[in-house]
């Protein structure tokens, strides 16, 4: 049997497992021993611990758990609730201002936090039953929290960027700049696309009624907006300022802000040991389950790069079809490993993906003359959609684990259909337009 | 299972200890920045702490996240199937997936990081320059949690099994 089968196989028994319900990390790890030992011996193992050692000693992974717990403190004050209220007054006039809402406070949290779960458990819980109850299709709702809530793939500080940047050793820093301008293009597609829904048909998102809005007070919503939006927009600037313009290292931005967000829910009176207890479990869970996908992922990776795997998929991608013309080839190519991505995505999580196709892809579009950074982006775009497309579709899970009974998972699936297609319509627009992801860097650095 | 239990417990209380260095993580980092860009006087050992309590911290929080359930996994298909599949599935993996796993990588961390020990090796990071033996022992620590509640794991969920019934 050759090497290269044998790295085929590994793929195919990975999909397999995870397909009987194993935990994604130890399916990774286990098939990355059992082929390394077989198709080159017990040489490969003292590697393992080499790449292990490899994501412990690392410059910039320290901020993965640092960003993830500013997100978890920052959602303890409360902030995302008094903030859905005010903009539900001043938004909720307009056809389908409560998607409009949860769009935009979603963008936010976004640029919060890295992970997806936070600010989705969040608008599932109160967003979610709000809309339900004033007559918003379930589709519309439950679509718009989940397209939202994946914005935090691609809006720095984004978790999946910082671990894009150590396996691709571009630098994270240009990465946050360049996914930039089109994580906020994806979030004004999903804030348009909401728009002419509800014009089209009013039943999608019914304006709030005379009464309600007579109940409402503006210079209220004004001041809690100025209250509780000013301190955290001013904090997500800080932090994400400080990295983009070089003045710290991605780490030292994430502590700070981490620091920052205590000091905020000390000021809003929302910090005790029982929250503080909270967020930090949580950020351990999340993070150890992140970095123990990531230590089985490597491990598959180094035996797949061993077996000479990734050498045999890139030359099933370069090696292009007859009928498509040269001036079309890389451009092909380009389709397909996007595709490849888009599947993968169904079925493993992203950091699988990203330490089985970073090593794979990057030749390739280096030698076709492609921007890495652009290409980073692009990748970024693709994995949002492997947050929303079954069976494996974690954000899904999170929404479902907090959705009122009423809403079914098939209501979840077919909310999240438009969304994919939307975020399609961006990917192509990020590909077709390169300046979008690499003017900003450009003028940075 | 007196055992089980005891084991359940030394693993929740690993994620109650080590969430807590989260605590130095932030300060260690804001002190050293604070104390460079006001008084221009950062220090030489902030940047090996930082690193160190961050990999201390996700390498043992894995017997937490283990008993805790965090390891992630696509239950939509095997939810489906009949209870008594789905537990026997559950042990399965812990046996064949997780333990060798463990246990192969235990076999190596342990001498690598004796052999660290034996030569008193530093890191070459900062003029600090720390012994790098300690964290490299966190490594077969961590595994050595995490190996002894993947066992408590697997036996409570063969008795569940074997009896026919979720907990």
């Amino acid at each position: 049997m050759t090497a290269e089968l044998l790295g085929m196989l590994m793929i195919i028994a990975l999909f397999g497992l995870v397909m009987l319900g194993a935990p994604i990390a130890f399916s990774l790890a286990f098939l990355g021993l059992l082929f390394g030992v077989i198709g080159i011996g017990p040489s490969i193992l003292p590697l393992f611990i080499n790449r292990i050692y490899g994501l412990m000693n690392n410059q910039v992974l320290p901020a993965i758990p640092l960003f993830i717990f500013m997100g978890f403190i920052l959602e303890s004050c409360g902030v995302t609730e008094k903030l859905y209220d005010s903009l539900h007054g001043l938004l909720g006039p307009i056809r389908g201002g409560l998607a409009l809402a949860t769009i935009v406070i979603s963008t936010m949290f976004a640029a919060c936090t890295g992970v997806i779960a936070a600010s989705l458990v969040t608008m599932g819980v109160i967003g979610l039953p709000g809309m339900l109850k004033r007559g918003y299709n379930k589709e519309l709702a439950t679509g718009s929290i989940l397209a939202g809530g994946t914005l935090g793939v691609i809006i720095p500080p984004s978790i999946v960027i910082i671990l894009y940047g150590t396996i691709s050793t571009l630098s994270v820093a240009k990465l946050f700049a360049a996914a930039m301008i089109p994580g906020f293009i994806l979030s004004a597609i999903y804030f348009i696309y909401i728009i002419i829904r509800c014009l089209i048909d009013p039943n999608y998102g019914p304006a709030m009624s005379a009464e309600e809005r007579a109940s409402k007070n503006t210079i209220q919503i004004l001041k809690d907006v100025f209250i509780y939006a000013f301190p955290t927009i001013l904090l997500i600037l800080l932090v994400l300022g400080s990295i983009i313009f070089g003045i710290v290292a991605i780490t030292e931005a994430a502590a700070v802000g981490a620091f920052g967000s205590i000091l905020l829910a000390v000021a809003y009176r929302k910090f005790s040991w029982q929250s503080f207890k909270k967020a930090a479990l949580v950020t351990l869970k999340t993070t150890s389950m992140v970095l123990y996908i990531a230590i089985g992922a490597s491990m598959l990776s180094v035996t797949l790069i061993r077996l000479g795997g990734t050498e045999f998929l890139a030359n099933l991608i370069v090696n292009v079809p007859s009928f498509v013309p040269d001036a079309l080839a890389k451009w092909f190519m380009i389709g397909e490993m996007m595709f490849i991505i888009f599947i993968m995505g169904m079925f493993i999580d992203w950091i699988g993906i990203l330490f089985i196709i970073i090593p794979m892809f990057t030749p390739i579009i280096l030698s076709l003359g492609f921007s890495p950074i652009w290409f980073a982006v692009i990748v970024n775009i693709n994995l949002q959609m492997a947050f929303l497309t079954p069976p494996f579709a974690y954000s899904m899970f999170f929404l479902k684990s907090v959705a009122p009974k009423e809403v079914t998972m098939s209501d979840i699936y077919r909310g999240s259909f438009p969304f994919v297609g939307l975020q399609i319509i961006g990917l192509i627009i990020a590909i077709a337009v390169p300046k979008l992801s690499l003017w900003l860097p450009s003028i940075l650095f | 299972m007196k055992a089980l239990e005891i084991i359940d417990n030394i693993s929740r209380w690993s994620g109650k200890i080590v969430m807590l260095l989260i605590i130095p993580m932030i300060l260690v980092t804001v002190y050293d920045v604070t104390l460079r860009y006001i008084f221009r006087s950062p220090t030489a050992w902030a940047y090996e702490i930082s690193w160190m309590t961050y990999a201390a911290f996700f390498i043992l929080g894995g017997a937490y996240t283990l008993v805790e359930e965090g390891h992630i996994s696509v239950d939509i298909f095997s939810r489906k199937f009949p209870d008594r599949i789905q537990l026997y599935l559950k042990a399965i993996f812990l046996l064949i997936l997780l333990l060798p796993f463990v246990f192969i990588i235990l076999r190596y961390a342990i001498p690598w990081a004796l052999h660290s020990t034996m030569i008193m090796e530093r890191t070459e990071h900062t003029l600090w320059r720390p012994y790098s033996f300690p964290i490299k022992w966190t490594l077969s620590l961590g595994f050595f949690l995490l190996a002894l509640q993947g066992i408590a794991s697997f036996i409570r969920v063969s008795i569940q099994a074997i009896k026919g019934k979720m907990s």
